[in-house]
């Protein structure tokens, strides 16, 4: 009994009315962990209930611990029939079980419903007591840290890098079950999501312990994954690099992220999934699914189950070695990292001198048939899968003669019983310094890296654009999950496998060139590095270069608003169209852009305006007043500001303290689709919520934003003959707290002019 | 053919003021987008048609997923949907209530009731204002008047306090409350020319010199409607008309406080008895609900028409209201002095707010 965990339910606010009668409620909550229930008092005829219950104590394993979720349901007491359900709150206890990071769980969640969306919110108190056990054989792994940021957090110093830890674990999916046939929509969606929140509890558990048999302490870009393969199961699996970090202490950490340090460039080569998000595109989807499956299914009825190929990058070369076979060959040489299983690292940020080669842009793809699983509720197949394609990668890296890989990302993307698996990464040579045991120097300056090489598959762009931009910086750009995958999609709609591969590979080079101009914008955006443009531009096709000499002269001007933008760039979510050839893709992606261009726009001119309307209210420009001080400026405010960015850093601020992983899964079913503005209206109002829930789960961990955030939309299914919509999505990122660097200068910067502010902007420090 | 998706979603939610301003107006998307295009902000911001037309798309989507907080002002702030900047939630609420005075002219001293509701669409045609448009408005007095009724307390403070609107505002729907519960007749031809602001300025005379309120904060009901014993004292005014020694006092009072400071003497000494008496009789009767809510039109067809018709500039009006209200003071044998200062009080100001083409 090695862990004590508390919570204390405290009131609700904004209740919906669950009785016609007298238009009010009454409100109970029950509080669930493992198998143990207590519910509250019944607080009759109220819309804000005061329930302020006693401290409800579980007296639980850390095991449990780390793989349950608190569950939180609010219900409405009814005498004569059955208590309705008004909404559910799962809270990941997580972070409290990492003494570094949050100590407790304390404001208001919103209380959230699968079928209604948000349905008023609760004042919850969560805390955790944890006893020490020192059993060498104990299934927990408390204390391991987690971080989807892919490059050593701020305020900690790598000692030693460990390498790739992976894990996947399966179940059966509860929407596929035969129960699932006589019950709500509703029970279906919550025992799926509470089955996720248990499946990523454990599958983080079973890394930790992987990562402390390593000998390291936390778990570095960390990747979690969702497939949802329908009939054969649900799949959650994870990848990241194990380290062991040490926290930089107070007076050091002053000194480590001096501006200078938290330079904007050293960013831009943030984590590969970000780059997408960063798009600020619109999502326009065509639910492809429906046409494109069933000839595609068809074009691999006839053909082996088992397809390997090639994947860009790697080139002719690598694809000849490529196969089953000679993926199952261990390879034994004589450096020490090729010793290790796989060489690969998920981070895409290094210390100075680590990296001492890049070799290019390897990646694999590997095409599966769903219904050929033995054995689907056991994980061994899919293991065996994802190891076909790490081997083959590793192969690829030592193709390119280099013994390691970097930035590395694994993505499926699955229409009905087809499953493509794929994985990408940057093949490098790195500095077997990491293998010592001293400390690495965490202040890593991006200019004296060599430059990234990108490829695309037959033709082969590589290396010269490196030594054009070399002073520049580094981008291991990688397409990211749902890029691919629905790329992929669209070209499924060939029946022939044939074109289906070349096709691709012509859009991953767009897409490669689409988010390397990303970059470039956010570059901008954080803080308008000129000189930087012109190399980036070479490299990006030409209609992309209009638009990044565009973007220098919008954002340039405007680099006040940067940290707006960037957050306009976080809210995004993204799902290209289907039935694209290339120049429509072109368009949507350019359009994508102009939206984002627009969007910023918006935000400038009606900051520009409020700015002169509001001149004695606040000298700084809106902007930056909006996001920064919303939280001190207007005490009348009862909501803390978080922000969310896909970056790994918030431009201009501070990261002082991780407080832990944030990984949400939400399902949102509705059946009066029409009524509710179609599937636009539906998705707007579920993304909006998901905003608000992370926003709330941040902001009770004590943070004020999330950094490396990522959205990723698992499954949207719709039918409006039958005026239904269910859709799925995942969220992830680190929960931070973070203080404006104008702050930590001086605490009196409330009257600090505008041009100060515009200065400190635009230099980039 | 699939059906298409897109959507932009904000951490923190994106709000353009102006095209707040159209979809508040009543506009459909395409309308809206049109408007946008014509005030040139393809040019601004570079973007196409379609981009344009997506980004109308999801403001108007914002702003009708918001609608239901703005329905109850004091959850906006609190509310964990959408981060909106607070100078931003002041803009969004004030600029929800807002109304056009002419359609508040069309509603004023009607019922708030279904009824009324069914008449909208003439009021919209008559108007000119978009029918989404005059609901929402109508919807607004509605939600307003119901809150405050059973608020104790002061009418104004209350509105602000519920629904955190600008001083300015929150007066014009004490007004337009008031109007709607004392139910005044406004809707005669011979009130046309009156527009909302004059009555809004009575209504608020009226509200703070007559009412229960103005006399009594704690009153345990809606303090909007007028002190019953104040309305029944005012008959004792009638003395002032029915004692002809008095009559003939107060006229040579008068007379003698603005010989050669008026042009039109002559017509004021001709016709000092027939406007004093419609005075006093407007006063004596306002106790009867039916003469209660004729009060304006009272007022304008028996004192400011005559007036108007002998040619009175407003400054005549001005001194002679302010002698006449004044010299009663030198009547001995009159008693009721602190009632008809009451009453002359607002009766004056709304007169000589009245007192225009």
């Amino acid at each position: 009994m090695p862990g004590k965990l508390k919570a204390k339910i405290v009131a609700g606010r904004h209740l919906p009315v669950m009785d016609r009668a007298s238009d009010l409620t009454d409100a109970f909550v029950e509080v669930k962990f493992g198998n143990t229930t207590f519910k509250t008092d019944v607080y009759p005829k109220s819309l804000n209930p005061q329930w302020n219950s006693e401290w409800f104590k579980f007296e639980v394993d850390d095991e449990d611990l780390q793989d349950e979720p608190l569950q939180i349901t609010v219900l409405d007491h009814d005498t004569y029939s059955a208590n309705d359900a008004i909404g559910k709150v799962y809270i990941d206890i997580d972070p409290l079980l990492c003494s570094e990071a949050a100590t407790v769980i304390s404001g208001w969640l919103p209380i959230y419903d699968t079928i209604h969306g948000i349905r008023g919110e609760i004042n919850v108190l969560v805390k955790v007591d944890l006893f020490n056990d020192l059993n060498r054989f104990r299934q927990s792994s408390c204390g391991v840290k987690f971080f989807c940021t892919t490059s050593i957090p701020r305020c900690y110093r790598a000692i030693m890098v460990h390498g790739f830890v992976e894990e996947l674990v399966v179940n059966e999916d509860p929407e596929y079950q035969w129960i699932d046939r006589i019950r709500t929509p509703r029970a279906s969606n919550e025992a799926r999501q509470r089955l996720i929140f248990l499946m990523s509890g454990e599958l983080q558990r079973k890394i930790g312990l992987k990562v402390l048999e390593m000998g390291g302490n936390a778990v570095v870009g960390y990747l979690q994954c969702f497939d949802l393969e329908g009939e054969s199961g649900l799949v959650v699996r994870a990848i990241g690099t194990a380290c062991t970090l040490e926290k930089i202490s107070s007076t050091l950490l002053a000194t480590a992220t001096h501006p200078s340090n938290s330079s904007p460039s050293k960013d831009m080569k943030d984590s590969p999934q970000a780059a997408p998000s960063t798009l600020g595109c619109r999502s326009t989807h065509s639910s492809p699914v429906h046409s494109a499956s069933s000839r595609l299914s068809q074009g691999f009825s006839v053909s082996v189950p088992t397809l390997l190929f090639a994947g860009m990058g790697s080139g002719g070369s690598a694809g000849k070695e490529a196969g089953p076979l000679k993926a199952l060959l261990r390879q034994q040489t004589q450096s020490a990292l090729e010793q290790r299983e796989y060489p690969f690292f998920t981070l895409t940020a290094f210390p100075p001198g680590f990296l001492l080669h890049v070799g290019g842009v390897v990646s694999a793809r590997s095409v599966k048939l769903l219904d050929r699983i033995h054995n689907p509720d056991e994980p061994e197949t899919r293991d065996a899968w994802w190891e076909e394609i790490r081997q083959e990668i590793k192969s690829h890296a030592k193709a390119l003669g280099c013994h390691a890989v970097v930035g590395y990302s694994e993505s499926t993307s699955i229409c009905e019983e087809v499953c493509i698996l794929s994985a990408s990464g940057t093949a490098a040579i790195l500095s077997s310094r990491f293998m010592q045991d001293g400390p690495l120097d965490t202040e890593h300056r991006l200019s004296r890296q060599p430059l990234c090489v990108f490829s695309t598959g037959s033709e082969r762009v590589e290396g010269d654009m490196g030594s054009s931009a070399s002073q520049q910086g580094v981008f291991f750009l990688l397409i990211s999950a749902p890029f691919v995958c629905d790329s992929l999609k669209c070209c499924s709609t060939h029946p022939s496998i044939i074109h289906f591969t070349p096709f691709s590979f012509f859009l991953c080079y767009f897409l490669f060139s689409l988010s390397l101009c990303c970059v470039v914008v956010c570059m901008y955006l954080s803080a308008g590095f000129v000189t930087a443009c012109a190399h980036i531009s070479m490299c990006v096709c030409s209609c992309l270069s209009v638009f990044v000499s565009e973007c220098l002269s919008i954002y340039v001007c405007v680099c006040v608003c940067a940290c707006v933008c960037v957050r306009s760039c976080v809210c995004v979510y993204v799902c290209p169209a289907p039935s694209v050839d290339y120049s429509s893709f072109a368009d949507r992606c350019s359009s994508w852009i102009e939206q984002l261009k627009l969007k910023a726009h918006t935000i400038r001119r009606g900051s520009v305006k409020t700015t002169s309307s509001m001149e004695k209210a606040s000298p700084l420009p809106e902007g930056r007043s909006r996001s920064l001080r919303s939280n001190r400026s207007y005490s009348g405010s009862s909501v803390a500001v978080v922000k969310m960015t896909p970056l790994s850093f918030i431009p201009g601020a501070k990261i002082i303290k991780y407080l832990g992983i944030i990984n949400m899964f939400f399902i949102r079913e509705t059946t009066s689709l029409r009524e509710e503005g179609g599937v636009s209206g539906f998705l707007h109002t579920f993304i909006a919520e998901v905003f608000a829930m992370v926003r709330a789960h941040v902001a009770a961990l004590g943070g004020n934003a999330v950094v490396s955030y990522s959205m990723k939309e698992c499954v949207f299914m719709e039918n409006p003959n039958k005026n239904q919509a269910q859709c799925l999505i995942n969220v992830s990122g680190d929960a931070v707290m973070f203080v404006r660097e104008s702050e930590l200068e001086s605490t009196s910067v409330q009257t600090q002019s505008a041009t100060a502010h515009t200065s400190n902007g635009a230099e980039g420090t | 053919m699939s059906t298409e998706l897109d959507v932009f979603v904000g951490n923190t939610t994106v709000l353009d003021e102006d095209v707040y301003q159209l979809w508040l107006d009543g506009h459909t998307v395409s309308d809206a987008v049109r408007i946008r295009m014509e005030a040139g902000a393809l040019q601004e911001c570079e973007a196409n048609a379609e981009i344009l037309h997506s980004d109308t798309m999801d403001q108007f989507r914002t702003f009708q997923m918001c609608e239901r907080l703005l329905q109850s002002p004091s959850k906006v702030a609190n509310q964990l949907l959408f981060q909106i900047p607070p100078h931003h939630q002041t803009m969004l609420i004030e600029r929800y209530y807002e109304f056009d005075s002419v359609f508040a002219r069309e509603v004023l001293g009607k019922k708030l009731s279904k009824g009324t509701k069914k008449d909208l669409d003439d009021i919209s045609s008559k108007t000119g204002i978009a029918l989404k448009c005059c609901r929402r408005q109508f919807d607004n007095f509605k939600h307003v008047f119901k809150v405050v009724e059973e608020l104790k307390g002061p009418l104004v403070e209350n509105i602000q306090r519920h629904f955190l609107l600008s001083d300015v505002l929150a007066r014009d729907y004490a007004a337009i409350v008031f109007f709607a519960n004392s139910r005044f007749e406004t809707g005669k031809r011979k009130l046309q020319y009156l527009s909302f602001q004059d009555f809004a300025f009575c209504a608020g005379q009226l509200i703070s010199y007559w009412t229960v309120g103005a006399v009594d904060n704690m009153m345990e009901d809606l303090n909007v409607d007028l002190e019953k014993e104040f309305l029944h004292d005012l008959k004792d005014l009638k003395v002032l008309v029915n004692d002809k020694d008095m009559l003939d006092q107060h006229k040579s009072l008068v007379c003698a406080q603005l010989r050669g400071k008026i042009k039109v003497f002559s017509e004021m000494e001709a016709s000092f008895k027939n406007l004093s008496r419609a005075l006093v009789n407007i006063a004596s009767k306002l106790t009867h609900t039916k003469d209660f809510r004729d009060l304006f039109i009272d007022l304008v067809e028996k004192f400011v028409e005559p007036c108007r018709s002998d040619k009175w500039t407003i400054g005549d009006l001005r001194l002679f209201l302010k002698h006449y209200s004044s010299s009663v003071r030198m009547l001995e044998a009159f008693r009721h002095q602190v009632i008809w200062d009451r009453y002359m009080g607002v009766i004056q100001s709304c007169i000589l707010k009245m007192y225009h083409d």
